[in-house]
């Protein structure tokens, strides 16, 4: 039941990214998305008695729900005041596809062979959802911040697939994943605040020099 | 366990490199370093070639005769690349283009970027070859950015924004193939082990498999460079410092690829059918094809060499669709000689782009008597590169070719011959004028920019060379062994 009520915040939170104005409020989001997908996480490590989901858990409540969202409002407040998302699709239209999205999840994953009543059957069309909204901010926001944010929402999508499939992946190969995301955070950060230095601006629109 | 420390001597090199401030003391370190680590590279394809398999006693590492490929890829071109990063390195600082700094930081990830290949090549666990490749990318993506500017921003933003995505599905992938094995084998930390999941005997479920490799297709295809995936890769490679360049196209897209073709093996073992070979042939031929109109319209040579990059990694996607034993050969083949070649040209086009001080093509002429060495060897290059005979890429195109015709693939042979074709007409034509062309102006003096530059690049032209028309029994007896293992017969 819990774990159920746990998604819906988990979907509406996916939603409402795209629903977001200010870059700060979109990255507080992306810090509830993951604490709640780290208390997903420690339910079913209770449920099915897994030791190294516990860690998992715990891991992702401290690095992707504080410290990720503590260096990118870090990067934001480097480049100056909050400043607003601009995207090529407007705010209705996106929440518009974003459910399109949703029930795309749904679809694709019924035709998978997978056992009524599992975790998976009732999961995994939210985490396919995710992933699929996570790809859309990234293909429609000009601020390079809001597409990095975008790619952590994918990535949570793979985290909750790996979650409800198979109760995470081999412990090594999480550790390894988690360590990648937080290395590709903070370049990401890096590389935003060198944007802002040398174009004075973090939109994306000057990043189309080279071509051909 | 050698492999381990094929992976630590690259890692300690690295941070050698950032904390030693005098700067002849940590070029020393860097060669030295990066001898060691080709060194010990070349000891463990030594033992693959020697005896066979080598799985560690934890059954983390396993390399075999396809690591061993990739092994000797990675310790001739990094050893090549070290000493030319030298001479390029120097000159750029005294140009003014780096700081000490960024030339620090510039050896550290340079030596780390060539740690998490290795780690790629010989890890067992093919989750944590995912995690290995997207390290790849993470790493280099510090060293695209090296030089701060707008362009370069601009492409390491690309690259790691594309990348990051693609292999994101390639992780899906990994994930629905994890879920299928351990339904097979129930829960445990080896069922992901390549030794696991290459045994034919496993029978996984079919339909989850060819999902789960569709997206491993996608997401490790975007790495490779595979069109429609490309995007990254001509940003990427024209605005990375040239021996990085090298290392990028000449190892890195084959480590990748490696991913890939661990994955189709242990798909092809579920699935019997044509999908893998049809999805290999449609991402190469597409990505020959896309390459041709780029190449012909390119004014900037390091892109230029870049689609060419893309047209060949999509010729040994075809020739890996087409299969059988010679297909899979002169895959293999094909992807060593492209890597001697190309990183052979990256790293005279990083000469040509500092004596010149301009990647442009329209302002490169006369590169025969201005810097006589590096001219030829780009000749010698461009014509390998193009396959033309009797240089080492002719032998293994053309057994691609035949192999082509052998299975029956006839129609989307004839498509690729057609395309080297015209790739090779492109490319003599940007590269006569930049060998041949009158000067604008008499203002470039002529002479290299310096040795260290000029010297490795002996090294891979003597492969270019060789192996047009001799290869060692050593080696072709390995490249037998990995076709074995791409087959489905060499292992268990």
């Amino acid at each position: 039941m819990l774990l159920q009520a746990l998604s819906v915040v988990l979907i509406l939170s996916t939603l409402g990214l795209l629903w977001m104005k200010r870059i700060i409020t979109a990255i507080k989001i992306l810090s509830a998305q993951s604490l709640i997908l780290g208390l997903m996480a420690l339910l079913i490590a209770w449920q099915t008695h897994t030791m190294d989901l516990y860690v998992m858990a715990a891991l992702t409540i401290l690095m992707k729900a504080i410290t990720i969202p503590i260096i990118l409002s870090y990067t934001m407040r480097k480049i100056g005041v909050a400043r607003e998302t601009e995207k090529l699709v407007g705010r209705e239209i996106s929440l518009l596809i974003g459910g399109g999205l949703l029930t795309l999840g749904y679809i694709v994953t019924a035709r998978l062979p997978i056992a009524a009543g599992s975790l998976s059957h009732e999961y995994l069309p939210i985490s396919i959802a995710m992933l699929l909204i996570g790809l859309f901010i990234m293909t429609t926001h000009q601020k390079a911040i809001m597409q990095g944010i975008g790619l952590i929402v994918m990535e949570n999508g793979l985290f909750l697939v790996a979650l409800v499939t198979t109760y995470g992946m081999p412990f090594l190969v999480d550790i390894g994943v988690f360590l990648d995301v937080f290395v590709v955070v903070i370049l990401i950060s890096m590389l935003t605040y060198r944007i802002d230095k040398t174009f004075q601006s973090t939109h994306t629109e000057n990043l189309r020099r080279l071509r051909g | 366990m050698i492999a381990l420390l094929a992976i630590i001597v690259p890692i300690v090199t690295g941070l050698f490199a950032v904390l030693i401030i005098h700067p002849r003391w940590r070029e020393i370190g860097h060669i030295t370093g990066s001898i060691l680590t080709s060194l010990i590279v070349l000891v463990l394809v030594a033992e693959v070639a020697h005896s066979g398999d080598l799985t560690s006693k934890n059954q983390f590492f396993h390399i075999d005769a396809l690591s061993a490929v990739v092994l000797i890829i990675i310790a001739l071109v990094s050893l090549t690349t070290s000493i030319h990063s030298i001479g390029y390195i120097r000159h750029e600082q005294q140009e003014g283009l780096l700081q000490d700094w960024q030339v620090r930081q510039y050896y550290m990830f340079y030596h780390w970027f060539i740690a998490t290949m290795i780690f790629v090549t010989v890890v067992n666990n093919m989750g944590l070859l995912w995690v290995g490749v997207e390290a790849t990318t993470i790493v280099s993506a510090f060293l695209v950015a090296i030089y701060r500017k707008g362009e370069a921003l601009e492409a390491t933003w690309k690259y790691l924004m594309i990348c990051s995505a693609g292999i994101a599905f390639a992780l899906l992938g990994v994930i629905i193939l994890y879920a299928s094995s351990m339904a097979k084998l129930g829960a445990n930390n080896q069922v992901l082990n390549w030794t696991v999941l290459a045994n034919s005997h496993l029978l996984l479920q079919p339909d989850l498999v060819a999902l789960s490799f569709v997206f491993i297709m996608v997401g490790f295809g975007t790495k490779v460079g595979l069109a429609p995936m490309h995007f990254w890769l001509p940003d990427a490679h024209s605005q990375a410092p040239s021996p990085v360049s090298a290392l990028l196209s000449g190892v890195l897209l084959n480590c990748a690829m490696l991913g890939l073709m661990r994955f189709g093996i242990v798909a092809e073992n579920a699935l019997h059918g044509q999908m893998i070979q049809h999805l290999f042939i449609g991402f190469g031929l597409l990505s020959v094809i896309v390459a041709f109109p780029f190449i012909l319209v390119q004014q900037d040579f390091k892109r230029m060499l870049a689609f060419s990059t893309v047209e060949h990694m999509g010729i040994i996607a075809v020739a890996l669709g087409i299969g059988g034993s010679l297909g899979y050969a002169a895959a293999l083949f094909q992807m060593f000689n492209h890597s001697m070649s190309k990183s052979m040209l990256f790293l005279t086009a990083g000469n040509v782009n500092q004596k010149y001080k301009s990647k442009q093509m329209p302002r490169v002429f006369a590169m025969l008597r201005i810097m006589p060495f590096t001219g030829i060897v780009f000749l010698i290059g461009t014509l390998a590169i193009t396959g033309v005979p009797p240089f080492n890429i002719f032998t293994s195109e053309f057994s691609i070719f035949v192999a082509g015709f052998h299975q029956g693939d006839a129609a989307s042979t004839s498509v690729l011959i057609v395309f080297v074709a015209f790739i090779f007409a492109a490319m003599m034509f940007h590269v006569m004028k930049m060998l041949f062309g009158t000067e604008v102006g008499d203002r470039i003096a002529p002479g290299e920019v310096s040795g260290w530059t000029v010297v490795p690049l002996v090294l891979p032209l003597i492969f270019v060379l060789a192996f047009g028309v001799y290869m060692p029994t050593l080696f072709t007896q390995l490249v037998h062994h990995a076709s074995l293992i791409l087959a489905g017969g060499g292992h268990v």
